[in-house]
């Protein structure tokens, strides 16, 4: 009788890491077979896996190293009436919480629908993590088609690749092709949104640019898409379309869904965040945080 | 003296109001709703642990399709300075979310279509499936239990099980 229960007992700790992960949703059925897939964009075998989720109890914190600034959609930015539904916003679907912000149309402004209009990047130097788009676009986890952009921050290293085998001089130097191209700007608060993208090109184009940046481990995601205009590792800067705003996915009225998951989001850690704080905040505020990042 | 009355009158006035709504509701045909409507204002006091206690903060009826809800100074927001809550609409189901800065005047537009406040919105998605904090309040999510919690349950009552089989073998 007692070697029967322990058996029992036994049996039962081997079946609780399963438990675990049905009780989280982790078991996901994803049929990738013959779909049409549009080149240059991942396809998610298995199944995408969704950011994680936040705590309520951080709505409305300031997270100094939150490199996402602005709005991220090209129609009234800064304009609250847009916003359906807020991070952690009570009124959204019951036994859900809703891990980031809705903007929608403006019946204030008399935009109807705003389907087609462009979904705007808001870090100032991100790169393409997951640029998913399916059909029909309800699978990905719910998200439909969506855009995951992981920011980056200069590495602040000593960079030499212009005399690399002689003197190993770091820069900064007159010579705008040595270093980054952040290394010769005096003051990077006053660039222009246009310099910014000039100055990242730059780094691009010399092939540097990972020497030069670093990622953040910060995620931004824009879900719900029609399209995606960026395809998986492509650089992006600030304002750069990454695609069009629409209901794909499991929505019900054309929006975006805007999302920041902190470092971490890759082990499934990384929590949401309020966006709120940082959308009222300009390019501007993004370029200023830049001296913190650079340490 | 009077500078000192001037000083007082402003600050009084800021003491009653930093901020307001105007809401402007809109037939399905996207035109103002001219008849008397009851517009009612809820914001949501955020407490530590995250829940969300919706507070009634103001009426207004409109004329000529809109009206305007003054909000108090002293109305709750998050730590960011935001005013978050939710309009209704007399007659209207449905609510609409609003959240904007405080300090601002914000000014929303709201649809009415078949007798429903019509609110662009999206379902869920795989890993929204968190619950929100524990609360008072009557708009709160309801506290997902999984298995987890089944087995962590059970799994006591089995030990004490084996424990007195034990001690009665044992005896």
């Amino acid at each position: 009788m007692f070697k029967r229960i322990a058996f029992i007992i036994l049996m039962l700790l081997l079946l609780l890491p399963l438990c675990i992960g049905v009780g989280q949703g982790n078991i996901m059925l994803f049929l990738a077979a013959g779909k049409d897939v549009p080149e240059g964009h991942a396809y998610l075998p298995g199944g995408a896996s969704a950011p994680p989720g936040g705590v309520c109890s951080n709505i409305g914190q300031r997270f100094p190293d939150n490199p996402f600034h602005g709005w991220p959609t090209d129609f009234h930015p800064g304009d609250w009436s847009t916003i359906s539904a807020w991070w952690c916003d009570p009124d959204y679907f019951p036994g859900y919480t809703h891990w980031g912000i809705d903007i929608a149309a403006s019946y204030r402004a008399n935009d109807w629908d705003v389907e087609g209009h462009a979904v705007l990047c808001t870090a100032l130097v991100g790169r393409i993590r997951r640029a998913a788009f399916s059909v029909p676009p309800e699978w990905n986890s719910g998200m439909g088609n969506f855009v995951e952009v992981e920011a980056y921050e200069p590495t602040g290293r000593p960079t030499w690749w212009c005399t690399p085998s002689v003197t190993m001089i770091p820069t900064p130097t007159s010579d705008p092709t040595c270093g980054c191209a952040l290394d010769h700007v005096v003051d990077p608060t006053q660039l222009t949104e246009e310099e910014w993208r000039a100055l990242v090109q730059n780094d691009i184009d010399t092939g540097h640019f990972d020497e030069c940046w670093q990622p953040t481990g910060w995620v931004a995601t824009y879900m719900h898409l029609q399209d995606i205009t960026v395809a998986v590792d492509d650089i992006v800067v600030y304002g750069e379309t990454l695609g069009h705003i629409d209901n794909t996915g499991n929505s019900s009225g054309t929006h975006l869904h805007y999302q920041i998951n902190m470092p971490g989001a890759d082990s499934g850690k990384g929590a949401a965040i309020d966006p709120a704080p940082t959308m009222a905040e300009t390019y501007s505020d993004g370029l200023r945080a830049l001296p913190r990042r650079q340490r | 003296m009077k500078v000192l009355l001037l000083w007082l009158g402003l600050g009084l006035m800021a003491a009653g109001s930093d901020t307001a709504v105007l809401v402007k509701v809109l037939d399905v045909q996207r035109q103002p709703v001219v008849q008397d409507v009851e517009v009612h204002l809820w914001l949501y006091r955020i407490m530590p642990d995250g829940s969300a206690v919706p507070e009634w903060e103001g009426t207004c009826v409109t004329q000529q399709g809109e009206c305007e809800i003054s909000v108090p100074s002293d109305a709750p927001r998050d730590q960011a300075g935001f005013l978050r809550g939710y309009i209704e609409v007399s007659g209207a189901e449905g609510r609409r979310s609003v959240i904007w800065p405080s300090g601002q005047r914000m000014e929303i537009g709201i649809m009415i279509a078949g007798g429903r406040i019509k609110r662009p919105s999206c379902g869920p998605y795989d890993g929204q499936n968190v619950p929100v904090p524990a609360t008072s309040s009557s708009t709160s999510a309801a506290r997902r239990v999984g298995p987890l919690y089944f087995v962590i349950a059970v799994l006591p009552i089995l030990l004490a099980g084996v424990y007195v089989l034990w001690i009665r073998k044992k005896g």
